[in-house]
């Protein structure tokens, strides 16, 4: 179990820095163009996505959760690629899912509604598995705030430094 | 009523009989037509004796039956002798057994518990009523009688609310009754089935396959949330299904608002940390590695990197033949410089060399 959760962390380390210095790195369109406030928020939102796909993909494919991440993280670089805004849905597709919102939570909108709503793919899961899933989730969750905050630190103490 | 019993159940064999055996067929035929009548005469006769005997008689016919010369007059040579040695005990038991239950409105009620449930009758070996009664649990067989008498009397038209399920089950044995009147092996299918559903359901719960079917996804639900409780801090003493999930929707949430603070902040510090994110990159996996594991344990940590990103591994090596012929011109050969300077990360500089094989990757793609 340990033994596991540090060979995550070390990929997940990798992974998420890897990452990082891809997006840190001098990219025209998104340091120049853009004002100082847009640039943050959209630097910090490429880092949160980039920190949620390198999650999945150091926990492996055989997880629901990851799959739906990495799914998910796949058709918004295609939204991206085809140079469409990254909030932006297709009206029938945005249809679809709204109905299919609807009728998860009308199928429970308790507190497994909730939790499906939290848990990426949980609106397709069986009640059992959901919850075998969030508790997987929640392990890689742990272990990825505790990298980032490891990651914050040291940038915040090397830059004031 | 009771004439009929007997050539009722002798007809029964016959039919097997000549499938069975052919050439003995004229004899067989000729001594079950001339049997019969004896045979239910003395069926009838058992049948006055009180029960007690009467079930001794049937199970010992050789030794105290008064008409035993007949009886082995009657039976044929060999085929057939193990059955027919138990089967008239059977027939006779269960043709009373059926007729009782169903119409013991009209008979006495002394009469029906004694046909039914008299210790002779429960103690016996590789009979099928009696393993219909056995079936039913140790203390119930009084119960099952009682609701038996009150179910059939049609005059009594209300019903004890705590006797529905004890109703039900035997509405469910009544039909396997009926179904051993037919056959004696869909009988013995049943005592065969019953045991493996007692293992799976307790007494009083439901036993078709989708109330067990529910049962164990509950079982399911219940150890997954157990596993849960443990993984989430201060979820232990809560008790509640769902208290404990609202506990842990909380600490998915509070750790996803982590997961954008951090991300927030790691945007905002970002870009003037451009520059040393190698040398960071290195002290962080060192940090971790050194907080994980000594020294020692380093080259044997190297190897298992390997198999979770093989694809992976293998750009990078092939970028290492092409990065290192060139000249450390660029930004990452002087912070690789750096990395080997600095004293602290020294040692898992090696260790890194996976990390900064990628980071080479990555650079030179920024270069290009």
């Amino acid at each position: 179990m340990s033994a596991t959760t540090e060979q995550l962390e070390r990929n997940f380390t990798h992974r998420f820095l890897t990452s990082l210095r891809r997006i840190n790195s001098p990219d025209s369109k998104t340091t120049t163009t853009h004002a100082a406030g847009l640039v943050i928020r959209r630097r910090s939102l490429r880092i949160k996505r980039a920190a949620y796909s390198s999650m999945a993909r150091a926990a492996g494919s055989h997880r629901a959760w990851t799959r739906a991440l990495l799914s998910r993280a796949r058709s918004q670089r295609r939204r991206q690629q085809h140079d469409v805004h990254p909030n932006y849905i297709p009206p029938a597709q945005r249809r679809k899912s709204s109905v299919k919102r609807a009728a998860a939570a009308g199928r429970e909108m308790g507190r497994a509604g909730k939790l499906r709503g939290l848990v990426p793919g949980g609106s397709r899961m069986e009640m059992g598995q959901l919850l075998e899933e969030t508790a997987h989730y929640v392990q890689c969750l742990a272990v990825q705030v505790r990298v980032m905050q490891a990651v914050a630190d040291h940038f915040s103490s090397s830059s004031s430094m | 009523m009771e004439p009929q019993s007997g050539p009722g159940a002798r007809s029964s064999p016959t039919a097997d009989e000549t499938a069975l055996d052919s050439v003995q067929f004229g004899e067989d035929i000729r001594h079950l037509i001339s049997v019969p009548t004896e045979n239910a005469s003395s069926f009838t006769a058992l049948l006055e004796l009180p029960p007690n005997q009467a079930v001794e008689l049937l199970h010992s016919p050789e030794s105290t039956r008064p008409d035993s010369s007949q009886q082995q007059q009657y039976q044929p040579p060999q085929h057939f002798n193990a059955g027919l040695l138990t089967f008239p005990t059977n027939a006779a038991l269960i043709e009373r057994a059926a007729k009782f239950s169903v119409f013991a409105a009209e008979e006495d009620l002394n009469n029906n518990n004694n046909g039914i449930a008299s210790p002779e009758t429960n103690s016996a070996p590789s009979n099928s009523s009696a393993g219909l009664v056995v079936k039913t649990e140790p203390a119930e067989p009084v119960a099952y009688l009682n609701s038996s008498s009150v179910a059939s009397d049609p005059t009594v038209a209300t019903k004890d609310e705590n006797q529905r399920p004890n109703n039900k089950r035997k509405e469910r044995e009544k039909k396997g009754k009926g179904s051993s009147k037919k056959s004696k092996s869909a009988a013995n299918e049943n005592s065969e089935q019953l045991p493996y559903v007692h293992v799976r359901a307790r007494r009083g719960q439901a036993t078709d396959s989708h109330s067990l079917a529910e049962r164990a996804r509950r079982e399911k639900i219940n150890a997954r949330m157990k596993l849960l409780q443990e993984l989430v801090p201060g979820c232990n003493k809560i008790s509640g299904t769902a208290l404990v999930l609202d506990e842990i929707i909380n600490h998915v949430q509070s750790l996803q608002r982590q997961v954008e603070v951090l991300s927030m902040k790691l945007a905002a510090v970002n870009p003037r940390i451009d520059f040393n994110l190698d040398n960071m990159l290195a002290a962080e996996s060192g940090s971790l590695m050194d907080s994980n594991f000594p020294a020692v344990m380093m080259p044997i940590m190297w190897p298992e990197v390997q198999p979770n990103g093989s694809r992976q591994q293998y750009h990078q090596q092939q970028w290492n033949f092409d990065v290192v012929p060139q000249p450390a011109g660029g930004g990452w050969g002087r912070e690789d410089g750096h990395n080997f300077i600095t004293p602290e990360n020294s040692l898992l500089s090696y260790v890194s060399s996976a990390n900064s094989a990628s980071l080479n990757s990555s650079q030179l793609k920024m270069e290009l």
